[in-house]
């Protein structure tokens, strides 16, 4: 892994990111909802404007649910 | 981003309210907003023997857990559905129930068809064809037969169910497609009581999906993460997939939508549920004694009588 990315971890999956930019784009980037996730970092909820740091790794929760 | 209350940092953000708060308020604002609503609506007072159902999911979990430090007198029920898919689904749910429960000294009775009834829902499902076409139509009928029943046996005063906004607007844009009005009616915080049928709340009704699960994070519940196996085609997730895309274009779209869909009914533009249940609770099945439409044997207990 290269030193400026860092990591989103979703459902057991690890994904490469950008760093240096928020998270709302990371995820954007990544094609994945600010809307329908949650984010912790360092065992912390985040918010999506959070800017994500080189070697993040950032665990992404998703929310939604039902049948 | 900062807490609007005291500046910290903030652990969430919810556009809709245009409110970011820390943990720490965070953590006080949500039972207040969900004991607003319960006052509002006089969904149940501390006086009362609330039954609230459980999943072991977020929603339900941090329900229980508001209602809980709120000081409410609850019990809990979870419903075994003896849903496996190599993942042990059910089982696993319900140790999070009952580690939940444990920790907080909370009576938690546990339903299991297998053994009640002989069959797990994938068996249901295998043989009748409600099942193969709606697997979670299924398990919704069996759950709501199942709650009620306990509810009326144990004598509690009311059932409440951990259905947040984003159902109850899943459930109203699926109705309002398909222009159901009977079950338009079905979206309200309340649905009192009549013969047969035990007074059943809804306090998280305007609580996003997203609020729940962060209110559950922060209060460090362990819950169910894994989606129901039998949940990937459903119908329900389907449109809240629509809803949440709208949503992050336009914040707050689903609280405006339930929100003036209950402006609506207040002005009465659909029957109330007690109109379009009225005939419902004067006919029994014979067989469990449970209101029913049918003439004949209710739904739940045709299930069985397939056999």
């Amino acid at each position: 892994m290269k030193e400026t990315n860092a990591t989103l971890l979703l459902r057991g999956k690890s994904i490469l990111c950008h760093s240096k930019i928020p998270l709302w784009k990371a995820m954007k980037e990544n094609h994945i909802s600010v809307s329908t996730h949650l984010a912790v970092r360092s065992g912390e909820l985040i918010t999506d404007d959070e800017m994500v740091k080189p070697g993040d790794l950032i665990e992404l929760i998703p929310i939604i649910s039902g049948g | 981003m900062r807490c609007r209350k005291c500046g910290e940092k903030a652990v969430i953000n919810m556009r809709q309210h245009r409110l970011s708060l820390c943990k720490q308020h965070y953590l006080e604002w949500l039972p207040n907003h969900v004991m607003k609503l319960i006052e509002k609506y006089e969904m149940f007072s501390e006086h009362d023997h609330i039954l609230v159902a459980v999943s072991g999911g977020k929603d339900s979990l941090a329900l229980w857990d508001i209602l809980w430090k709120l000081g409410f007198h609850t019990e809990g029920l979870y419903i075994n559905l003896g849903i496996d898919a190599k993942i042990a689904y059910s089982n696993r749910s319900m140790k999070f129930a009952h580690e939940f429960a444990v920790q907080r000294n909370l009576p938690l009775h546990i339903a299991d068809i297998k053994r009640d009834y002989g069959e797990s829902i994938r068996e249901i499902s295998a043989r009748t064809r409600r099942g193969r076409d709606k697997p979670c139509s299924l398990c919704g009928l069996i759950k709501r037969h199942i709650m009620n029943r306990f509810a009326l046996d144990g004598q509690y005063d009311v059932l409440v169910t951990a259905h947040n906004l984003d159902d109850e607007a899943a459930i109203l844009l699926a109705n309002t497609l398909d222009w159901s009005l009977e079950f338009l009616a079905r979206g309200e915080p309340v649905l009192p009581s009549k013969p047969g049928f035990l007074k059943k709340v809804k306090p998280f009704s305007r609580t996003y999906e997203r609020e729940a699960a962060a209110y559950a994070i922060l209060r460090n519940i362990e819950y169910m993460r894994d989606e129901c196996p039998f949940s990937i085609d459903s119908k329900q997730l389907y449109y809240k997939k629509y809803l949440n895309e709208w949503e992050e274009n336009r914040p707050g779209i689903k609280l405006r939508f339930y929100l003036n869909y209950l402006s609506a009914i207040a002005n009465g533009a659909f029957p109330t549920r007690q109109e379009s249940a009225g005939q419902l609770a004067q006919q029994r099945c014979p067989q469990c004694g449970q209101p029913t439409n049918t003439g004949s044997l209710c739904a739940f207990c045709k299930l069985f009588d397939e056999i």
